[in-house]
């Protein structure tokens, strides 16, 4: 069955069937031992969870150091502005965030990898 | 037991509501209950530690991801009913709390944003329950869907509450056929930090109606879980 407005799917209906007796609220419920079949699984648990969307808010990674400030250069400076594909542009700020590089510095480290003389 | 595990990610869906008029009405009928407060507001510690209320209800405060289960099974060996107010994110907290309940409560408001974020929840208990059956074939996670801040009982209800109605129950969830209206009454307990039972001489809306509501919801919830246990020892 297709999903409807609010995206709900059939999955396991529950047939719960109604108490037929008065209740007795102590003699029915009493404090119990949880006992379990098997100890709980606990990193399976949760990649189970986080495959539902369920994630960590106690362990988060720490944030990224700050990119390295600018550095004032003894030359003058010009403008360069480039578009680029969404990918490229996220892989080339990646690049300079992972190792702590101004964009300028970034660029520079790039050319002198590939040899181009300054 | 039972562990009744109060959730949805969205905030504002009347978790903590829920908790508190279902435990402290329970256990204003002698039952032993506790509920753990896993919401990082701690709307219930809060109510505990800074109101008068006279109820015996045990709130305990302050559970973390890592200490979450340990809280529940110390709980169970001495209380007859264990509630988990969870907090409103989809939170390995609130997976690992589902991981460990009897029965699941998902309070919904009739609006589209509540009800996307409850399938979270709909879909991590699906998710448990087939990882526990791995190793426990006969494990489950019962789990119903409480439509929470209703017209009062003689008001009219929405069209997307009848159509949400409709569509949870053609996808075969369970469904609470109480639900818990908007009343003063409910609002009133968290500021005044007390039970309804204790608000008796306040003007805070029509007190007999809220009781009532809240009566007929915990007989239901009473017979679900009656229901689960003659299920587990059949």
């Amino acid at each position: 069955m297709s999903a409807g407005k609010f995206g709900f799917t059939p999955d396991d209906p529950i047939d719960l069937e109604a108490a037929e007796e008065p209740l007795d609220l102590a003699r029915a419920f009493q404090p119990t031992p949880i006992t379990r079949v098997s100890p709980p699984r606990l990193a399976e648990m949760d990649r189970v969870a986080q495959a539902a969307g369920f994630t960590s808010r106690e362990n988060t990674p720490a944030a990224p150091p700050p990119r390295r400030r600018r550095v004032v250069t003894a030359q003058p400076t010009r403008f360069l502005a480039v578009r680029a594909p969404e990918s490229l542009y996220q892989r080339f700020v990646r690049y300079a965030d992972k190792h702590q590089l101004t964009y300028h510095d970034a660029i520079a480290q790039l050319l002198d990898t590939a040899g181009e003389p300054e | 037991m039972p562990v009744i595990a109060v959730a949805n990610p969205k905030g504002g869906a009347g978790k903590s509501t829920t908790t508190l008029l279902l435990a402290t009405h329970l256990a204003s009928r002698g039952a032993t209950t506790c509920i753990i407060d896993a919401d990082p507001n701690q709307p219930i510690a809060d109510w505990r530690a800074h109101g008068e209320s006279k109820s015996a209800v045990k709130v305990v405060g302050e559970a973390r991801e890592d200490t979450i289960m340990d809280a529940i099974e110390e709980q169970a060996r001495t209380h007859a009913f264990v509630f988990v107010d969870l907090e409103g994110t989809a939170s390995l907290l609130v997976s690992r709390s589902i991981a460990f309940a009897d029965f699941v409560i998902i309070p919904i408001q009739a609006s589209a944003v509540d009800v996307r974020q409850a399938q979270k929840a709909i879909t991590a208990v699906r998710s448990e329950e087939r990882l526990a059956r791995r190793s426990n074939p006969n494990r489950s996670i019962p789990h119903k869907v409480l439509m929470t801040r209703t017209p009062a009982p003689g008001a009219p209800v929405s069209t997307m509450q009848r159509q949400l109605e409709e569509e949870i129950r053609a996808a075969g969830i369970g469904r609470f056929q109480n639900t818990l209206a908007e009343r003063q009454a409910y609002k009133a307990v968290f500021s005044e930090r007390l039970t309804l039972e204790e608000m008796g001489a306040m003007r805070v809306g029509n007190l007999a109606a809220a009781e009532e509501n809240v009566r007929l919801l915990a007989n239901e919830l009473l017979e679900t879980l009656t229901a689960i246990q003659k299920g587990a020892k059949a």
